[in-house]
């Protein structure tokens, strides 16, 4: 039944994801972007409705049950009376090609062992790794306790790192209080459409923007990092704020092909706000991403307001949702409460900023189980292949978010009141994969488009000619 | 494509790719179970939920070296199972709860001002400070 409530999360989101590029009762080749952006919306708003429940209501499982089965039906109505007979707007954009039998193969494959690799991680350790159980799963369980959730904020449990928002506990105790049972199930579920809609969103925008056979490497390279799958598997929130990131930069990248889309502007936003709503770090994107998009759309001289306003109005309802947990409800984070060493002695020691440079630097060469150093793969990838002549200020906000993101991690560690080393040794290869998603979405955005060998003259006139008897 | 350049980066690149996914899938096929069975702590403490009100303050009592990092999954793990009631890692509370590795004797709690209110058997007791 947890499983039931967790799909029931991701459908509505899918469905107000249709409300905005809608298809009618068709399916068409967007459905797998439509449908890995509303899985993570899905499980946004499911947790929104739990936050709801519990700070605002008491905390009833019938509410939940209610809200949730309120808001599917409203999606529902609305696409169906609004949108039953409406075109897909992304189909306007030309068709992408074909992606070819060996890279279309090799794609397949690499998505196949990704689902089979998180079975078996979810095989040997069901419950996630100790951060999962200890953190995630413990906040779930409060949150599904109605009334007393407020007890997981006890200064005994000040271990559960109290501050951490609500997304992923909220999105399992949501599907726990409408089944009416905790089954670890929807764990994995959670854990499983945050990890391949990472692959659907990177796959889908890669489609659109720039055809087949990049959204295929671009799976494949983003796959490369194996240990994406087992962080996937650990049921930590690492992979969900990776997911929020890349679908973030990609809504915000749309615009730049199809520039009439209006709708990219608010779901970027919302893809924002659920990323702040799900670990503190996504409120430093929440911030960076606007800047940098900002940034893009004045150097592009093409900033409007209106468009800006409805990025913000999308991330409005997680950010409002992320501000009352902190303000009414979560502890001070460590780094404000546990500070012992002055600031300006973290920031004025020179050897902190060396450790952290080292570290990151090293992460280019030893990152995500790759068989070889994954900077000098992409590095001579991009030297062969050249840059695309594609442009637009969504790829430019894309490349200083991931930038800005990665100098706001190194800051973080530069000023961190643990020990340096423990923190880069237990953290740094998780918030690194944070990042990839989205860097590798950026990276193939940049990368010169790859189209399919041309088809002979003679090929092409036999095939319309057939085309044409068939029309007759 | 392009070139016989581009294509021969594509293809190099999904097949490093694929491979390090393989070597992924290769570590799945062999990643080891944690040490923890947090079913067994469900069923072990399940009896402390239901018995304990969930207002009540709770405090913790190991036999396990408090050193160890398993001692601290420990708690973790019995935190984990009697949610939403809180354990707080000392025995200074109205309310223990006792999660002992092997039959430690009676002196094992009365030593911390301790009685016990019941044996759940497996290695888990309610235990409290009497009212004075």
């Amino acid at each position: 039944m947890s499983l039931l409530f967790v799909m029931l999360s991701a459908i509505t989101g899918i469905l107000i994801v249709r409300l905005a590029w809608p298809n009618g009762l068709r399916l068409c080749r967007h459905d797998l972007l439509r449908a890995s952006l509303g899985a993570g919306l899905g499980l946004g708003i499911a947790s929104l409705i739990v936050f709801l429940a519990d700070a605002a209501f008491g905390g009833g499982a019938k509410f939940v049950l209610a809200a949730d089965i309120g808001v599917f039906a409203l999606s529902f109505a609305a696409n169906w009376i609004l949108r039953r007979n409406a075109a897909c707007p992304l189909c306007a954009h030309p068709s992408p090609g074909d992606g070819g039998f060996v890279l279309s193969g090799a794609a397949l494959l690499s998505v196949g062992a990704a689902a089979a690799a998180f079975c078996l991680f979810i095989a040997a350790n069901p419950f996630g790794e100790w951060d999962a159980w200890a953190i995630w799963i413990n906040h779930a369980r409060f949150l599904a306790s109605g009334p007393t959730w407020t007890r997981m904020f006890s200064p005994s449990l000040a271990w559960a790192v109290q501050d951490y928002p609500l997304l992923v506990p909220g999105a399992i105790a949501n599907a726990w209080m409408a089944a009416g049972t905790q089954s670890q199930v929807a764990s994995w579920a959670v854990s499983g459409l945050f990890l391949f809609g990472a692959i659907g969103v990177v796959f889908g925008v890669l489609d659109l923007l720039r055809g087949r056979m990049q959204a295929l490497v671009g799976v494949a390279a983003l796959l490369g990092a194996g240990a994406i799958i087992r962080m996937g598997a650990s049921q930590y929130a690492d992979v969900p704020l990776a997911f929020f990131y890349a679908a973030a930069v990609a809504m915000l990248c749309l615009p730049d092909a199809i520039p009439a889309d209006r709708h990219s502007w608010w779901l970027a936003g919302a893809m924002a706000g659920c990323a702040a709503w799900t670990k503190n770090e996504g409120l430093v994107f929440l911030a960076v991403i606007v800047i940098a998009r900002a940034i893009a759309a004045a150097r592009s001289r093409s900033f409007h307001p209106p468009l800006f306003a409805l990025l913000i109005a999308g991330a409005a309802p997680f950010a409002l949702a992320t501000a009352w947990f902190k303000h009414a409800f979560a502890p001070a984070n460590y780094l404000i409460s546990e500070r012992q060493q002055p600031l300006g002695a973290l920031l004025a020691d020179v050897s902190r900023y060396m450790t952290v440079a080292v570290e990151f630097g090293r992460q280019g060469f030893i990152f995500g189980g790759w068989l070889l150093p994954p900077v000098l793969v992409l590095a001579v990838y991009f030297w062969m292949v050249g840059k695309s002549a594609a442009t637009g200020p969504g790829r430019l906000a894309g490349l200083l978010t991931t930038g800005l993101m990665l100098g706001a991690y190194a800051g973080v560690y530069v000023v961190t009141t643990k020990d340096l080393n423990w923190q880069i040794e237990t953290s740094l290869a998780r918030v690194m994969m944070q990042l990839w998603p989205m860097a590798v979405l950026t990276f193939f955005l940049y990368a010169r488009e790859l189209k399919p060998a041309a088809v002979p003259e003679q090929k092409q006139q036999e095939t319309g000619k057939r085309a044409k008897g068939k029309g007759r | 494509m392009q070139s016989p350049k581009s294509r021969m980066a594509a293809y190099a690149l999904v097949a490093i790719a694929l491979a390090s996914t393989l070597a992924a899938l290769v570590e799945a096929g062999s990643a080891k179970s944690s040490n923890f069975d947090i079913t067994q702590y469900e069923s072990r403490f399940g009896g402390i939920r239901r018995d304990v009100p969930t207002d009540a303050a709770i405090g913790y009592l190991s036999d396990a070296d408090p050193s160890l990092t398993s001692s601290v999954a420990e708690y973790y793990l019995a935190q984990l199972a009697v949610v939403p009631l809180v354990v707080a890692n000392n025995a200074a509370q109205p309310l223990v709860m006792a999660n002992v590795h092997t039959p430690q004797p009676p002196e094992f709690y009365r030593s911390k001002g301790l009685e016990l209110v019941k044996d759940y058997g497996n290695g888990v007791m309610l235990l409290r400070r009497p009212a004075r």
